[in-house]
């Protein structure tokens, strides 16, 4: 499973800041920033809003550094920051309506009927992704497209690992039931 | 058939990602082989997983830490104190405390702008004659604007003393007894005959020598 950036280093940075080192902050913004652009890009659907978002994250978190308790990895604390600023431009706006073939990279000529279904079946994924409850969404995000293990989940959602992992569970079971659809039919028989 | 193997769906992710061990990986592969509710769960990670995210260029990655260390400076200049009534605005006081320590400044200020500094102000009793020159020599100017009202008071009194002196003694037919007191009559009541014509002769012959010395 993969591990987040070492602890220690973030700390390490964290005080040369404090001390004055102008690089050390530099070196913060360094590590962090394209993670968490991608984090934020996936909750917003939007490169502006994300990058937006991205910066006013590293101004809250270095203006509010003396309430970083370092209970948690720096990491965790600059999550929970993006986190909460994204939440607060997606309440006002439905991802379903953000998704634009626009933001997306096509890796193959666009014109062919393939590529086509296979936009219009993302789309269907991301409007299925953006009706999820939103605890379910976030744990499915930063699980799948994040790479974040459970246990840093828990600590970027602030609940325990047994409700990370039972928010990937419900989450994703809805979003395959959503992107199905009703015509696909939900009648499983249960089994393991 | 939905799959209820939550320890496989757990670790489909990190299949996906390709980091499980090769037992982990061993035990997926077999189970995703019979299942199909989680084959089409690891089909919807990987199209989750694969959705691209735009690249905002190398300048912005660039710039982006000067950027936030210039807002992050900016923000901090502005929440400093400003002065004294930051100073004071971050004192927490019951506000009585500040109500009564206006009043008290204010009181002070007044005291000392108000109060009347000691002032030589007119006597209102004669002096004594052996330090009656060093005293009139001495005496300060009096500026009448600083005096209070009780002060002037006395000073009116005290003039109106010395006028009515002055005036007693300015009155017409007075001019002749200026200096004598009323016991001059008396004592010219007592004098005999021979004695008041022998004054007589000397107030003649006084007036004669004073006749000659003006002819």
């Amino acid at each position: 499973m993969t591990n987040g950036g070492p602890m220690d280093d973030d700390l390490a940075l964290l005080d040369r800041y404090a001390a004055g080192d102008r690089e050390a902050f530099d070196e913060l913004v360094r590590k962090h920033q394209k993670p968490l652009y991608s984090l934020l890009y996936r909750m917003v659907s939007n490169a502006d809003d994300a990058a937006d978002i991205l910066q006013k994250t590293f101004v809250k978190a270095f203006t509010g550094i003396s309430g970083f308790e370092r209970r948690s990895s720096f990491r965790t604390w600059l999550y929970q920051i993006a986190i909460n600023l994204a939440k607060n431009l997606y309440r006002d706006r439905s991802r379903a309506a953000q998704v634009s073939l626009d933001d997306v990279v096509i890796r193959k000529d666009p014109k062919t009927l393939e590529n086509i279904i296979r936009k219009e079946t993302r789309e269907r994924l991301y409007r299925a992704l953006a009706e999820l409850p939103e605890k379910q969404r976030l744990t499915v995000i930063l699980r799948i497209q994040t790479q974040k293990t459970f246990e840093e989940i828990a600590g970027i959602m602030k609940c325990s690992v047994g409700t990370s992992k039972a928010n990937y569970h419900h989450g994703v079971k809805k979003l395959k039931a959503l992107f199905e659809g009703p015509e696909q039919g939900n009648d499983h028989a249960v089994h393991e | 058939m939905q799959c209820t193997n939550n320890d496989i769906q757990e670790l489909l992710p990190a299949y996906e990602q390709q980091l499980l061990d090769r037992d982990d990986r061993a035990r997926v592969e077999q189970h995703l082989a019979g299942c199909e509710d989680c084959a089409s769960e690891l089909a919807l990670i990987r199209m989750l997983a694969d959705e691209p995210v735009p690249d905002l260029g190398e300048a912005f990655w660039t710039a982006l830490p000067g950027r936030v260390y210039r807002e992050v400076r900016e923000q901090e200049q502005r929440k400093r104190p400003g002065g004294l009534m930051d100073l004071l605005g971050g004192l927490v006081l019951p506000r009585w405390t500040w109500a009564a320590a206006a009043v008290l400044f204010v009181a002070v200020a007044a005291w000392f702008l108000v109060s009347p500094e000691p002032v030589e102000i007119a006597r209102t009793t004669a002096p004594d004659s052996s330090s009656l020159s060093g005293d009139m020599l001495d005496a300060e100017s009096l500026d009448m604007t600083e005096l209070d009202d009780a002060q002037l008071d006395s000073l009116g009194s005290w003039a109106a003393r010395e006028l009515a002196a002055i005036q007693l003694q300015e009155e017409p037919g007075d001019l002749f007894t200026n200096g004598f007191d009323a016991s001059t009559d008396d004592k010219l009541a007592e004098m005999t005959a021979q004695e008041l014509e022998h004054l007589s002769g000397d107030l003649d012959e006084y007036e004669y020598e004073e006749d000659e010395e003006e002819g």
